[in-house]
């Protein structure tokens, strides 16, 4: 009596059209470019991994290797403690 | 001896003396405690990105030093007491550090800056007759076309 509705699950989960496109190959800018230092005291680099709303950018869409992105996440958070950044932007 | 790094943010309707006192009274906890200071930065006033305690913008002074972790203790229990300190942020550099290299780090940065203070004289001093002669050269076709 389980398989059947384990069978049920399996055909739904198929039937459903998989949005299934490979992301366009991003470079890190960190890796590759430049020798930038990725530091919770320059906003202004940081400022490029923040959406408008101040959320922090994912790793999938900016292009970051882990590592990198492990860096820029913690210097937000640093930046975001002391002023530089702010937690939230609210739109009036 | 660990590096640590003090990033704090002071009042702005303060005046420069009482800043400069703010300063050297911490300046003196962490020599008395046997640290050493590697440097000392004034950002001045900036903007914050929110409001602390009804205040929207800051003067920004950073405090670079070596020592033992006692020192932040200590630091950090008069940003506490001080109603002119807005906000804090200590953050560990190094874990290992030795005055040596300290020593040395200081004495190239001081003559790096030096050199760059030089070239800069340099340059201003080479580049004023440059600049009178273009400003004749643009004049001269100005008035031809």
């Amino acid at each position: 009596m389980p398989t059947p509705s384990r069978d049920a699950r399996t055909s739904r989960t198929d039937s459903r059209p998989q949005k299934k496109f490979y992301h366009k190959r991003k470079f890190c800018r960190f890796c590759t470019d430049s020798d930038i230092r990725i530091e919770y005291k320059e906003p202004l680099v940081l400022k490029d991994y923040i959406t408008d709303r101040g959320k922090i950018i994912p790793r999938r869409i900016t292009g970051n290797c882990a590592k990198h992105q492990r860096e820029v996440t913690v210097a937000i958070k640093r930046a975001r403690t002391i002023a530089l950044l702010p937690f939230v932007v609210s739109e009036w | 001896m660990k590096r640590y790094e003090t990033l704090f943010i002071v009042q702005i309707d303060l005046p420069t003396d009482e800043i400069n006192s703010i300063i050297e009274r911490y300046r003196a906890i962490v020599t008395a405690l046997k640290g050493t200071i590697i440097k000392v930065e004034k950002w001045g006033k900036r903007k914050l990105a929110y409001e602390i305690k009804k205040q929207s913008s800051g003067n920004y002074i950073l405090i670079d030093f070596a020592g033992k972790s006692a020192i932040i203790d200590e630091l950090e229990r008069n940003f506490k007491i001080d109603d002119k300190i807005l906000k804090f942020m200590t953050i560990m550099k190094d874990g290992n550090v030795d005055l040596a290299a300290i020593e040395k780090e200081t004495q190239e940065k001081s003559q790096t800056e030096a050199t760059r203070a030089a070239l800069v004289v340099e340059s201003r001093e080479s580049a004023g007759p440059k600049i009178e002669t273009d400003a004749n050269k643009d004049s001269t076709s100005s008035e031809s076309t």
